[in-house]
């Protein structure tokens, strides 16, 4: 079989449909984890009794898990009680055939919540104790130090980072194939089925994902390139200060 | 259906499926030597900027790094035979794990080329500057100055990549290989037990990458304690 | 007026402040010296719970605090009527100068905004960087960051301020300045309690001198006492080995 760009562009075509299912997939997770995932590393630089020492145990116990076991997990653990309930319920039966969306952003959302946690954490370790200290100093409140001190400090640090896993998540997507949800992937796909061009699908689905890839690289980029510049300019007005 | 979850099952099942971490652990080893060895290689180009391979490095690299591993997967097994048939090479005998074998080499080589080249290229200027001032060739002042230090910054970056690699052979079934999760999957089709195969699964992956993460983060210790 | 009881603060099995009684009036200057690792620090930051100090008491106008059973509440109303102006500044990096002495008033004090501003501004003033409102930390010099941590400190009008060591980090030709502005919040009669090892200037300012060492108040006086009239040999010891270094500064 000769390679035929022609079937590169019908898989495009109808792979690009599908890509709000991805980015559902992916912007959700992302969304989730950051507000678990920064909560959980505020608790656990907290030392926040019951919650750090749980998290200790389990965020590195969870992150040890392939995103793809997640997936067949919850795939299992959602699916099979509504298969023993379908038996006697109707609801069930329809919940068993719907799709299966849900259950991708559920596993993904997961993974993300622990990948992002670990991303505030270091974050909010780069924020020096003393500015911590001077906060408590001047009357503030642990919550409003963090609110007004340490997390305007601690996410401009986090965003490349948070962009990097945002990355992670838009690839980390494409598995949910697996559990026959419709996104890019499979989406290009379809055409395969009948025709057997797998390769040029996998191309069509490659390229979408890399542009969707770049993208959020570009923007990590200006946005990088924006809190250098505040940073840039401070180094430069710096250089002067000791010869004042 | 019976129960959902039935703890004597994982441990029936555990022979079996770890009888098959062979070939997860030959991926992760295979991809890791032959990603270092052509990583180097892209570093080289990329930092000395050869014309023409410098940009088919960049290209190269930004897609690997922007497209699912699980999607090259399925590119390199059917797309490789194709490009070498072109160059009168017949593979279309390979088994399937070469193939695996192939993709994550593939993938490893762009992400490793990627931390060495980070890793020489965040070496202060003034470093290799205070090597020529003592009369160092630009050989000399890399092999005894730039490299050493760029060794130390990426060392744990390399830790993270082969826990990484390690996390993501997850996906090596998909392409029909029967490693940890292909054979969960076998048994899960005959008994309807699948979720016992997945903790067994799961366990492996903790302990196994838990292992790991603490061997490197000894490691990284003990190189900076030996460089005093 | 503050009075510490009995203060003791262990590291693990390193005994550090082995019981301190201290007491400070109001519009006092007290200046803390003793050799580096005597506890000065940690003297200071139990005083408003950076460290929670195992044992004693504190009273500070007319509450009384036992640091065993301090609840958070009671905690933060100490930091309220408390300030401290850091070895290491410590400005917040994220906001301004004019923000950074706000941040206290509007935050925690519920001080409505265009009021903070005012009392903020005259604060920056006082400490002479009238021109410096709008400017970051990181583009301060050591000495203009430091005097902010003072204005920060001052605009509070607590009931004292604790000043750790705040010309320990800056270059020697800032040292100055900062000093001078120290001065003056001193006459106008603010409550201080002040580590330092700059001691012409601890002569000049305090009314009162603890000097210190593994973690008791070994002698305490005024300024004449303590410089000219040591009775501890310990002190004594101190004094020699700092002063020779001092009396050619001047
Ligand atoms: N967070 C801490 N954990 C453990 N030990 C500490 C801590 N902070 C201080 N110490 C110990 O407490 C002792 C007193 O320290 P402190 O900083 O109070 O001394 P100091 O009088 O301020 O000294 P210096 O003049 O050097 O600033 C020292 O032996 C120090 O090692
Ligand atoms: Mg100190």
């Amino acid at each position: 079989m000769i390679f035929d760009f022609q079937y590169v562009a019908a898989s495009l075509k109808v792979a690009v449909k599908y890509i709000p299912t991805t980015l559902m997939l992916s912007v959700l997770p992302l969304f989730i984890g950051i507000v678990f995932g920064t909560w959980i590393a505020i608790c656990r630089r907290f030392r926040i009794r019951i919650i750090a020492k749980l998290a200790d145990i389990l965020i590195p116990v969870t992150k040890g898990i392939p995103l793809v076991l997640h997936l067949f997990i919850m795939n299992f653990l959602i699916l099979k009680p509504l298969d023993f309930l379908s038996q006697w319920y109707g609801w069930a039966d329809a919940l068993r055939f719907m799709d299966k969306t849900y259950i991708g952003i559920v596993a993904i959302s997961i993974y993300a919540v622990v990948v992002i946690s670990e991303t505030m954490r270091s974050a909010l370790i780069s924020v020096d104790d003393g500015q911590y200290e001077a906060g408590y100093s001047v009357g503030l409140t642990r919550w409003q130090t963090l609110r007004r001190v340490v997390l305007p400090q601690a996410f401009p640090f986090a965003v490349p980072v948070l962009c990097n896993n945002f990355i992670g998540l838009i690839k980390g997507s494409s598995i949910v194939y697996l559990i026959t949800v419709v996104d890019v992937m499979n989406g290009a796909l379809t055409s395969a089925q009948i025709n057997y061009r797998f390769l040029e699908a996998y191309i069509a689905a490659a390229m979408i994902y890399w542009m969707m890839c770049l993208t959020v690289e570009r923007v990590s980029i200006i946005l990088e390139k924006h809190l250098k510049k505040y940073q840039y300019r401070v180094q430069e007005n710096n250089l002067r200060r000791e010869v004042l | 259906m019976g129960s959902l979850f039935d703890i004597k099952l994982v441990f029936e099942y555990f022979p079996a499926i770890i009888s098959r971490f062979h070939i997860t652990l030959l991926i992760v080893v295979f991809s890791i030597t032959v990603g270092m060895l052509l990583g180097l290689l892209i570093a080289a180009i990329r930092i000395y900027k050869i014309p023409v391979l410098n940009h088919i490095a960049v290209v190269y690299v930004s897609f690997i790094r922007g497209t699912p591993i699980i999607i090259q997967l399925f590119i390199v097994y059917y797309g490789l035979p194709l490009l070498l048939d072109a160059m009168g090479i017949d593979i279309n005998q390979w088994e399937k794990l070469y193939f695996v074998l192939a993709a994550y080499g593939f993938n490893n080589a762009a992400f490793i080329s990627e931390i060495i080249r980070s890793a020489i290229l965040s070496v202060p200027q003034g470093q290799r500057e205070a090597a020529y001032s003592i009369g160092l060739s630009r050989w000399q002042a890399l092999r005894r100055v730039i490299l050493p230090q760029a060794f130390l910054i990426a060392f744990p970056v390399f830790g993270t990549r082969v826990v990484n690699t390690f996390e993501s052979t997850s996906l090596a079934f998909t392409l029909g290989i029967l490693d940890m999760i292909g054979q969960a999957q076998a048994i899960g089709n005959r008994t309807y037990h699948e979720l016992e195969g997945y903790a067994v699964i799961a366990v492996v992956f903790i302990v196994v990458s838990l292992l790991l993460e603490k061997m490197f983060l000894h490691a990284e210790k003990r190189l900076i304690l030996n460089r005093r | 007026m503050i009075q510490l009881k009995g203060v003791r603060k262990s590291f693990g099995k390193n005994e550090v402040l082995k019981g301190v009684d201290l007491s400070v009036k109001t519009g006092e200057v007290v200046v803390v010296l003793g050799p580096s690792g005597s506890g000065k620090t940690t003297l200071l930051r139990c005083i408003n719970f950076l460290e929670a100090a195992d044992d004693g008491e504190l009273t500070i106008g007319d509450t009384k605090i036992s640091f065993k059973h301090a609840t958070s509440k009671e905690i933060l109303n100490v930091r309220r009527q408390t300030a401290m102006v850091f070895q290491n500044y410590n400005l917040f990096s994220n906001m301004t100068a004019l923000e950074n002495v706000m941040e206290g008033l509007v935050t925690a004090r519920n001080v409505p905004v265009a009021q903070a501003k005012e009392i903020a501004q005259k604060a920056l003033d006082k400490v002479g960087l009238t021109d410096k409102y709008d400017s970051f930390p990181l583009q301060l010099s050591g000495g203009q960051q430091q005097r902010v941590g003072i204005a920060r400190a001052v605009a509070l009008n607590p009931e004292v301020i604790l000043f750790d060591e705040p010309t320990s980090a800056l270059d020697p030709e800032l040292v100055g300045e900062v000093l001078a502005v120290m001065r003056k919040v001193a006459q106008d009669g603010i409550t201080m309690v002040v580590v330092t090892h700059e001691m012409s200037f601890a002569n000049d300012i305090a009314n009162h001198i603890v000097f210190m060492d593994e973690g008791v108040i070994v002698e305490e006086g005024s300024p004449k006492e303590i410089f000219s009239n040591p009775k501890e040999e310990r002190t004594k010891q101190f004094l020699e080995r700092i002063l020779p270094r001092w009396s050619f500064s001047i």
